[in-house]
């Protein structure tokens, strides 16, 4: 699993491509999206509020859609509950297959096969208290510290299936975070942006990335 | 077998083929519009881990009974294969025809309609699971030993849907002709050519992160030796898994998992220890970390996890069947009462639940993923009951198939007793109570007292 984005500073000027429909670098972008990116948002957001404010998810796509939530591997049921704290990873799934499918759904009837891990049967213990009074990150450029600031944390989020393919690549056009040894491959062949992923990764930031599609693609 | 009966071959000719070179053999003597049952080099050893082959719309042997070892059942008859001609034979009828076109309207509405048979099934396939149990933890690492693996996302149902378009394969692709939901495919190599059907995802998760093989390429060729020596995908994977744990060859080998794959279907003595699966494996390497039950292998969600999945991988007479008990709508067939879905049952009552509905649903011959629509959709639900009234002139409840899934477990149970089973059979290894599984470090907390109440009804 990617490691910690705690401390870590990001390129100040975000790395704007663009890609054609149908050019290998969008599978590469698939990749990325559910291997995983980092977003800022306000330390203490719901999971509702940030699918919200962060991804720009419509209430009926998050209601009809995204109903499979993981915070910190521990499956979510109530979204308006849990909350992300810095360095919290969230990973975002539509409805899934198998009793396994089923059993990781919010508020599943078949929840109890999971009581042990749900997010609910721990709250507030281990790991997340920890976060929680641990140090923050850093975001939004080298002068920018939400330790300092208090306003803004980096939280790692995948997007898998449905939601991925339906709204991956608008959150990527929002712009997002990312480590620069994963954004390399997007990057490929892109004018100006091996200099800049090259220059993230010799100063250890984190590259701050835009990807949208070329002028008559899918968005 | 044909319209005119059957007919019973000697052919000593077909000893030894693989299933893939054996339906070449079927196509050149009797066409390539017939069906086929049939075994491969595994069967024919008696290998516990033999599955059975049955042919897919591409007359490809890509569809098989995997579990149990009924390919070396077969073997130990002497039945190589069974080839099916339809030609001239009647279509049944309906008892009641136009109830039947309307209740599968609903029926095919239904499945269209929902987010998973409509949805991530078809676009996807099974392997969607990959990342989300991989997420959740209980995705089953180097032979069970953590819940998550680093190259999930490399071999993840989305990327392997990815790969499929972009050499030419297929993502979307049914098993067999009328199929509504479409959930395979057809994976091809770099340059083109067929492989295999696409990975399942318990194939995927198998001979992938069990073994820490995070290459999916390497993991099509796998299914493909599977399919080809008729072998249970899951069993292999496991066996490898504990075969690698012995130290035999290292966890990651691509290499080496296929040319163990490869020497079972050449029977070499090793290749005969590795094709009897996870259990005889780990008996004759010495390792104590055997994911079995019953002597069957563990499927891919590791019961610390999810502790519920581990009630049936425990208690049902197949042994460790994910498919046992699946997510059946026990709310509507009131199997066991009405389940309140914001105070979760006990993971006992819950399991014997759904072990009663798959059971029915099974004894109806229907794919088992129609049950994500029965689950959430009351029409979808009925409408399946309609059909089946409809057809064979019945009148059924949800009462009876309650009834039906009852007695089917009985008569299992009664059979796994007079073969000398007891109750202490129906139990996790002991190392799952002992070892505690990264990322939430849980151990399988299941009193043995409450397995025991799983099938008192």
């Amino acid at each position: 699993m990617a490691g910690t984005a705690e401390g870590r500073a990001a390129s100040a000027r975000p790395l704007t491509i663009e890609l054609a429909d149908g050019d290998p670098a969008w599978g590469r972008a698939d990749a990325l999206l559910q291997a995983g990116f980092l977003l800022e948002t306000r330390p203490g957001a719901s999971a509702r509020e940030f699918m919200r404010e962060a991804i720009g998810l419509e209430e009926d796509y998050i209601e009809g859609v995204v109903s499979t939530v993981f915070i910190d591997a521990e499956p979510v049921d109530d979204i308006d509950a849990a909350t992300l704290r810095p360095d919290s990873l969230i990973a975002l799934s539509a409805a899934m297959p198998g009793l396994a499918g089923a059993v990781m759904r919010r508020k599943s009837p078949y929840a109890s096969f999971r009581e042990a891990i749900s997010y609910a049967a721990r709250a507030g213990a281990g790991p997340r208290e920890e976060a929680a009074s641990g140090a923050g990150m850093r975001a939004g450029g080298s002068s920018s510290d939400a330790r300092t600031a208090g306003t803004t944390a980096l939280v790692r989020v995948k997007l898998f299936n449905s939601v991925m393919r339906d709204r991956g690549r608008a959150t990527l056009a929002r712009g997002v975070l990312a480590e620069p040894g994963s954004a390399a491959g997007i990057c490929a062949g892109q004018p100006g942006a091996a200099a800049a992923v090259l220059a993230a990764a010799a100063a250890g930031n984190l590259l701050r990335l835009r990807v949208l599609a070329a002028a008559g693609g899918r968005r | 077998m044909s319209k005119d009966g059957a007919a019973i071959e000697d052919d000593p000719s077909l000893k030894g083929l693989g299933n893939y070179d054996l339906i070449e053999v079927v196509k050149k003597r009797w066409g390539e519009k017939v069906a086929c049952i049939s075994i491969g080099p595994a069967g024919e050893m008696r290998l516990a881990a033999a599955s059975i082959a049955c042919t897919d719309m591409e007359m490809h042997p890509t569809r098989h009974a995997g579990r149990g070892g009924v390919g070396a059942v077969m073997g130990s008859k002497g039945v190589k294969l069974i080839v099916l001609d339809d030609e001239g034979c009647k279509v049944r009828e309906p008892k009641e025809p136009e109830k039947l076109k309307a209740a599968n309207k609903v029926w095919v509405e239904g499945l269209k309609k929902h987010p998973v048979t409509g949805g991530g099934l078809p676009n996807y396939g099974t392997n969607v699971l990959t990342n989300i149990i991989n997420e959740s933890g209980g995705f089953p690492t180097f032979n069970f030993q953590r819940g998550q693996f680093e190259g999930a996302s490399k071999i993840s149902g989305e990327t392997c849907a990815a790969l499929e378009t972009q050499r030419g394969g297929l993502a979307t692709h049914g098993c067999h002709r009328g199929c509504v939901i479409q959930c395979s495919g057809i994976y091809n190599d770099a340059k083109g050519n067929y492989v295999s059907k696409q990975p399942e995802y318990e194939t995927v998760w198998a001979h992938g992160a069990n073994c820490g093989i995070d290459d999916m390429d390497a993991i099509a060729l796998l299914d493909r030796l599977d399919d080809d020596i008729g072998l249970d995908t899951i069993d292999m994977g496991a066996a490898i898994g504990v075969a690698m744990e012995a130290g035999l060859i290292k966890f990651g080998d691509k290499e080496g998992a296929i040319d163990l794959v490869r020497q079972v279907g050449k029977g070499t003595p090793l290749g005969r220890i590795i094709g009897s699966g996870a259990a005889t494996v780990a008996k004759v390497f010495g390792v104590e970390r055997a994911p079995v039950v019953k002597g069957q292998a563990l499927p891919a969600y590791d019961p610390r996890a999810i502790m519920g999945i581990g009630v049936t991988y425990a208690t049902t007479p197949m042994g460790a069947d994910h498919t046992a008990g699946y997510a059946i709508a026990t709310n509507i067939l009131k199997c066991g009462g009405f389940v309140d879905p914001l105070k979760p049952e006990g993971q006992i009552e819950l399991s014997r639940n759904l072990q009663i509905a798959t059971a029915a649903i099974d004894a109806t011959g229907m794919c088992l993923f129609i049950a994500f629509a029965v689950l959430d959709q009351p029409e979808t639900f009925q409408a399946l009951i309609d059909m089946i009234n409809a057809f064979y002139g019945l009148s059924l409840t949800g009462d009876d198939v309650t009834a039906l899934g009852k007695s089917i477990l009985k008569t299992e149970r009664d059979f796994n007793k007079a073969a000398g089973f007891t109750k202490e059979m129906d139990r996790l290894p002991n190392y799952f109570k002992r070892e505690a599984v990264a990322p939430h470090n849980v151990t399988f907390q299941v009193k043995d007292e409450d397995l025991d109440r799983v099938f008192n009804w």
